[in-house]
């Protein structure tokens, strides 16, 4: 019976991800393909009819729209995802050699959000509805309303302009450093594995104030549900129990109820990333930083439909898998849910 | 209507328990809207115009000094404000009337159509708002009327989700049960006697999101994705502000920058403490 009811989940839950991903090409596919705006008129103003006509048969434009679409999928199926006009590259390519440096301003950007966010929502859970939870809930706040861009303008006025404290926000590296052999594409640890100090110290001053204002973007979402899932968690049974035994209070709140409100924080990693993207997008612009990001703002600026439509869809594809991912984690950890008691 | 009023004014009423930071929200929302609407007359110069020298920094005439062209910036602000609060307001409000709609109608419908709805809501939520919106308003050409109808639509889904599962939880009551009794149509019962009774998470929620609707639509502005120049908004001031700090003028992008933040700010606060009031589970145990 309850494996019946397992299985019966897992195969819904991919159901419905297999719906999702087949909605997601659609979209990405019609959002390029569709839409008013023709890539060839407006790629070659100057064209005249019969040129605009043969360019649209050579990119086979004149076909129904779903011989368009089934062309599209066998291109994705071969990893085939078009060729961006900005760089006249395969958008893999481009993309592939961007990545490492938009990962690495991710995740300097999410660890810092998690150092400030989850002992905030820690503090504000067990000191509920005192100073010092409407002082944690005031800054959350803030930071979700600084617009990420402006933090990092203003960041670049006191610390790079004013004090001299951070390089100019010129990208990964200053000019002047030469950078080490890429082995991971983080410079900040290929310098390390060749031994090059100076380029370490440099990536890391580099990295700092973008990272920042990254951070402070994402610490609201994750200071939130940290601070509702330590309140529930803290009015479980088994707090209850730990503190009749006496186990210290700090181990109470840092040990058993920590560990049960991790299993909530889960489901808002999908969420999170659609935060860390576009936050991404703003901040890697502002600091001339070369990853995804800054690549997608310059396609979106001059129609550069290919870079578009893949962005879109990768972005999708791995939030819509990440839920997947999470909805799954979430029912092997949460018993309700094994057993069909919330299953629908 | 009166019923209509009431409920928008409960959670209001209820703020004055004492709670500070929500007192504080309100305050600075009641302030913002004032503004909104007086704030084009406050203005001390047109927002268009020289109005100094040239890139003169904050003294008694221009408080918030001028731009590259001598502008008054903050008789820039307070236009760009204006124009920013009017854009999320009509995209939000857009997005949360089609949003009941649809929400409303799939929730209280059920079956066939509810499950296809629910997809579709789950497909365009996998995207990320602001990215979203960019495309859109790069694909469909950057201005007003684009900003406003791209982020009306990323904002749908979020409506259409909160109305069904509103509808779900009340469909069943008994006064819903009588209304039918007695041949109400479907139509009837949702507009009559659901809707009112589902407006105060709506109400919260439309606050979050005019909060979060004008931090993408200065974003998309920054970006150049948005409105064009030399139209006075937000995220454009302070995008042509970025080019000047290194020259020093700090002035032209920090208040723009300041007067955002705040607005967002105190919608923010005003959402949050609405949502602490309405959700019992966020109220604590």
């Amino acid at each position: 019976m309850r494996e019946n009811h397992a299985i019966r989940y897992l195969v819904r839950r991919l159901a419905l991800a297999a719906i999702t991903l087949v909605g997601i090409s659609i979209i990405s596919f019609s959002a390029v393909n569709l839409l008013p705006g023709d890539p060839v008129s407006s790629r070659y103003p100057q064209a005249g009819a019969s040129e605009i006509a043969a360019m649209r048969a050579d990119m086979g434009l004149d076909r129904p729209v779903y011989v368009q679409y089934v062309r599209y999928l066998t291109a994705l199926a071969r990893g085939d995802l078009g060729w961006s006009y900005n760089t006249n590259t395969p958008v893999t390519e481009d993309l592939a050699q961007r990545l490492p440096a938009s990962l690495e301003l991710s995740i300097a950007g999410l660890l810092l959000a998690i150092a400030m966010g989850v002992p905030l929502g820690i503090v504000a859970a067990v000191r509920h509805n005192r100073a010092a939870d409407h002082l944690a809930r005031l800054f959350s706040i803030g930071a979700l309303s600084v617009p990420v861009f402006w933090t990092g303008l203003v960041g670049i006025y006191i610390f790079s302009y004013g004090l001299r404290w951070a390089p100019a926000p010129l990208g990964r590296l200053p000019l002047t450093v030469t950078a080490p052999p890429q082995v991971t594409g983080f410079i900040v640890i290929d310098s390390i594995l060749a031994g090059n100090g100076a380029a370490f110290v440099a990536a890391l001053q580099s990295l700092a104030l973008p990272a920042i204002a990254l951070g402070l973007s994402l610490v609201a979402p994750i200071a939130r549900i940290m601070r509702s899932a330590m309140l529930e968690a803290l009015q479980e049974d088994y707090v209850l129990f730990a503190r009749a035994t006496g186990v210290p209070e700090r181990d109470v709140v840092l040990k058993d109820a920590f560990r049960g409100a991790l299993v909530p924080v889960l489901t808002i990693v999908g969420y999170l990333m659609g935060y860390l993207v576009a936050g991404n997008a703003l901040v890697e612009t502002v600091f001339s930083w070369p990853g995804i990001g800054r690549y997608a703002v310059q396609a979106m600026l001059t129609s550069d439909m290919a870079p578009i439509n893949a962005i879109l869809l990768i972005l999708a594809v791995a939030i819509a898998l990440t839920n997947l991912v999470v909805d799954l984690a979430y029912a092997v950890v949460d018993p309700r849910i094994r057993h069909g008691l919330l299953g629908a | 209507m009166r019923a209509l009023l009431a409920t928008l004014a409960r959670p209001v009423a209820s703020l004055r328990g004492g709670d500070t930071l929500a007192r504080a929200g309100l305050a600075i929302v009641i302030v913002l809207l004032l503004l909104a609407l007086v704030g084009g007359f406050l203005a001390p110069f047109d927002p268009l115009r020289p109005a100094g020298a040239v890139l003169s920094p904050p003294s008694r005439l221009n408080p918030f000094g001028t731009d590259i062209f001598g502008r008054d910036v903050l008789s820039r602000v307070l236009h760009a404000f204006r124009l920013d609060l009017a854009i999320a307001g009509s995209a939000v409000l857009a997005a949360t009337l089609i949003g009941l709609m649809l929400g409303g109608g799939a929730g209280y419908l059920g079956g066939r159509v509810d499950d296809v709805f629910m997809r579709l809501v789950d497909i365009v939520q996998s995207f990320p708002m602001l990215i979203l919106a960019m495309a859109l308003v790069a694909l469909l050409g950057v201005g007003l009327v684009n900003v406003v109808l791209a982020t009306a639509i990323v904002n749908i889904p979020v409506f259409a989700r909160l109305a069904r599962s509103q509808i779900l939880a009340k469909r069943s009551l008994d006064y819903v049960e009588a209304a039918r009794c007695s041949g109400a149509s479907p139509l009837r019962i949702l507009v009559v006697h659901l809707a009112p009774n589902i407006l105060g998470p709506v109400v919260v929620q439309a606050t979050l999101s005019l909060a979060w609707a004008v931090l993408n639509i200065t974003a998309l502005s920054f970006l150049g994705i948005g409105i064009n120049p030399p139209t006075p908004e937000l995220g454009l001031m302070i995008a042509e502000g970025a080019r000047h700090l290194v020259s020093g003028a700090w002035w032209l992008s920090v208040f723009p920058g300041l007067a955002l933040a705040l607005t967002v700010f105190g919608f923010n606060l005003f959402g949050d403490a609405l949502q602490d009031r309405f959700d019992p589970r966020r109220r604590g145990v």
